[in-house]
């Protein structure tokens, strides 16, 4: 609900304009997604041009070709990542039924748990979120049917390089790459010999990052905190990923679990084997997008609060899945090495 | 000019994540409007698609769309939709297909109900299980006994319900019993066994497995054409266990004999020792599915179809050995005939 609430916002009071329409008319035909492919991939490609065509841009903020005052390259910072993330999911699963679940999320938080690396010339991370929460669809709700048990494992990982940057080094443009691994399942009793729906997926693809450091005036009391220094810097970015191409497994068309030769394992692992399929955007459409903001904690520290949003359509027509992800992180950033901490 | 940048900035990191937000319509598909138009026509191509045996029942089910789409108007009772589609369903005329809503659940009955029931609980309980009450053992969902007639060791077997969870134990006990008891032959009643788990078939049969035997061949369906199914899959029976019990065992079924039982006494007739006795069993070979309907009701139908070694499809009902219905004058003075005829071949070999 989180994610249609931000819709009609957006659409009736700030922007007046209708990004459905929009998205729905570029997106599911295959003209639209060959046209974001290659905007996409041109995106990339001028980036990369930028970067060969302006190393004297660079060298003057290249932090890894300066060296320290014993003349090492300066590295990075690397930070142990750990917090709730407030989820809400949205699946549909045409196998066992048309209806869209969702979860209530709020309920019960997922857990996230990653590794970030800020070095002068990248950034990456690798998260894992993983967590169980509940799922019904509105007849399901209304009439208190049995609740879909949902879990979720899933890794991230992505390096971006940077590109540019703007605005006097506040604003950095970088690009990279992101990897994802998923494994859901989704498990109901309702559904009897079809009770237990899965989907696990790995996938690659493209990533993009807007980081944009600002500072707060912080010398005055603000509510109940004191803030010891008379400014802090912060940090917001944006990071926007396309897998391009990746593997799934699904059940089968029929979708059961129990089969004549009673061999619930066997059965189930020949089946991963037997509908694992290759995917790229003609059959697999995902997009994750994430908003962070960065706070100063004390012992070099972060705050991370973020809103991170997942979207997927696997357009197999004999096990069509489509899932939508959305939810607030508010995670603590622990600063894990020794070294000092780089203005980035 | 630096908050203005600032705020600039910030304001259009957040509006772009506002508009990648609003994506969500067009990853997730509209849900199909609930209304009794559209859940009929759900459940039709559901059925169309994917039941495993639309074939085999000689149905044309584009006629029954037409006859039953008639029925289905704007403003009918969720009692009068059910009823409709209950209906449409039971054309089928398949013990694995139901309806399932808040207020009613729908089974086709006349697989049972049209024939006798040649099943009577208590004779079998008073004059053969405790024939020799001490011999009575109630081994986890097994009942089983031991009695002797013309000088001959029969051991019993009564399995109620393949829902029942059969541990490998309760079966090693049971044919270890027999087999120290140098039983000459076994009676397994499965008559009015409705089926359940297929994991409970094979920690049973495999007990009486003298080698490795192809008991039925399975095939999964695959996409929507009539004849989109997977490879033929052999499932095997095998000795496990211990001890095995490879002697003559009558195998008592009647037409309640459904779903997993049926698949018992199919992989049964693989053993030569083994021998058949009683009605046909209600058939439905065929492992079914569930789904939801876009009103919520869920209902289920097979979408697998399972045929004999020599490919027969016996989805109907598997023929016995030896055909034979339970006499009500033999019932009344407390006599089970077809128990009877199960003593007889264990005796004679015929």
């Amino acid at each position: 609900m989180c994610e249609q609430n931000f819709v009609i916002i957006c659409n009736h009071y700030f922007m007046k304009i209708n990004f459905q329409s929009i998205n729905s008319a570029l997106i599911p035909t295959l003209s639209g997604r060959l046209l974001l492919t290659v905007a996409f991939l041109s995106l990339c490609s001028i980036s990369y041009g930028q970067t060969l065509k302006a190393p004297s841009h660079f060298n003057h903020h290249d932090f890894s070709r300066l060296k320290d005052s014993s003349g090492r390259k300066i590295k990075g910072n690397v930070y142990l990542n750990i917090g709730p993330v407030f989820m809400e999911q949205s699946y549909k699963d045409f196998i066992v039924s048309p209806n869209t679940y969702i979860s209530n999320g709020f309920m019960i938080p997922l857990l996230k748990l990653g590794l970030e690396k800020r070095f002068p010339t990248y950034y990456g991370y690798l998260n894992m979120l993983a967590g169980t929460q509940h799922l019904n669809d509105a007849p399901g709700y209304y009439y208190s049917d049995d609740r879909t048990n949902l879990l979720t494992f899933r890794i991230n990982t992505s390096r971006t390089w940077q590109v540019k940057d703007f605005i006097g080094q506040r604003l950095r443009w970088s690009v990279g790459y992101l990897v994802n691994a998923e494994y859901t399942h989704r498990f109901n009793e309702k559904f009897q010999n079809a009770a237990y729906a899965y989907d696990i997926w790995s996938n690659a693809g493209l990533s993009n990052r807007l980081e944009y450091k600002f500072k707060l005036k912080t010398g005055e009391r603000f509510l109940f905190v004191n803030f010891r220094n008379p400014e802090h810097k912060f940090l917001i970015g944006w990071q926007l990923g396309i897998p391009l191409a990746g593997a799934i497994t699904r059940p089968n068309y029929a979708g059961i679990r129990h089969f004549a030769n009673g061999a619930f394992l066997d059965n189930l692992y020949r089946e991963m084997n037997a509908n694992l399929t290759f995917t790229s955007l003609h059959n697999f459409v995902m997009l994750q997008s994430q908003i962070e903001l960065l706070a100063p904690l004390a012992n070099y520290n972060t705050l991370r609060i973020a809103y991170q949003w997942q979207a997927f359509r696997y357009n197999n027509s004999l096990a069509k899945l489509q899932g939508v992800a959305g939810g607030i992180e508010v995670s603590l950033a622990f600063k894990i090495d020794g070294r000092k901490v780089i203005d980035r | 000019m630096k908050n203005i940048s600032n705020n600039i900035i910030l304001a259009m990191l957040l509006l772009i994540q506002l508009t990648i937000s609003s994506c969500r319509k067009v990853f997730l598909d509209e849900d199909i409007a609930n209304n009794p138009k559209e859940n009929f026509e759900y459940l039709w191509n559901d059925i169309k698609n994917r039941y495993s045996y639309l074939d085999y029942k000689g149905l044309d089910w584009n006629a029954i769309h037409d006859e039953y789409n008639a029925q289905i108007h704007d403003g009918m009772s969720q009692e009068e939709l059910f009823s409709v589609l209950a209906n449409m369903m039971n054309e089928l005329k398949d013990g694995h297909v139901n309806l399932t809503s808040p207020f009613n659940l729908s089974i086709y009955f006349p697989i049972t109900l049209n024939s006798p029931e040649n099943y009577d609980g208590r004779v079998v309980l008073e004059n053969y299980l405790l024939r020799n009450p001490d011999q009575y053992y109630i081994t986890g969902p097994i009942q089983n006994s031991i009695f002797d007639t013309l000088g001959v060791k029969i051991g019993y077997i009564r399995y109620r319900s393949f829902s029942d969870q059969l541990k490998p134990s309760d079966v090693n006990y049971v044919v270890s019993r027999f087999n120290d008891e140098n039983v000459d032959g076994v009676i397994i009643d499965v008559r009015s066994n409705g089926g359940g788990a297929v994991s409970n078939v094979f920690t049973f049969i495999n007990r009486f497995v003298d080698s490795t035997r192809l008991a039925y061949i399975s095939q999964i369906k695959t996409g929507p054409g009539a004849e989109d199914f997977g490879d033929d899959e052999m499932v095997y029976i095998q000795p496990v266990g211990s001890q095995q019990f490879n002697k003559r065992t009558a195998l008592l079924t009647n037409r309640g004999s459904y779903s997993a039982t049926s698949l018992f006494t199919l992989a049964a007739r693989s053993l030569p020792y083994f021998k058949s006795i009683g009605d046909s069993t209600g058939g439905g070979l065929g492992a079914p599915t569930a789904a939801e309907l876009p009103n919520g009701w869920t209902y289920r139908f097979s979408v697998t179809r399972t045929l004999s070694p020599q490919n027969d499809n016996w989805e109907n009902g598997i023929p016995p050995d030896v055909l034979i219905d339970l006499d009500p004058v033999a019932e009344a003075a407390g006599y089970d005939n077809i128990v009877e005829r199960g003593i007889q071949y264990i005796i004679t070999g015929e």
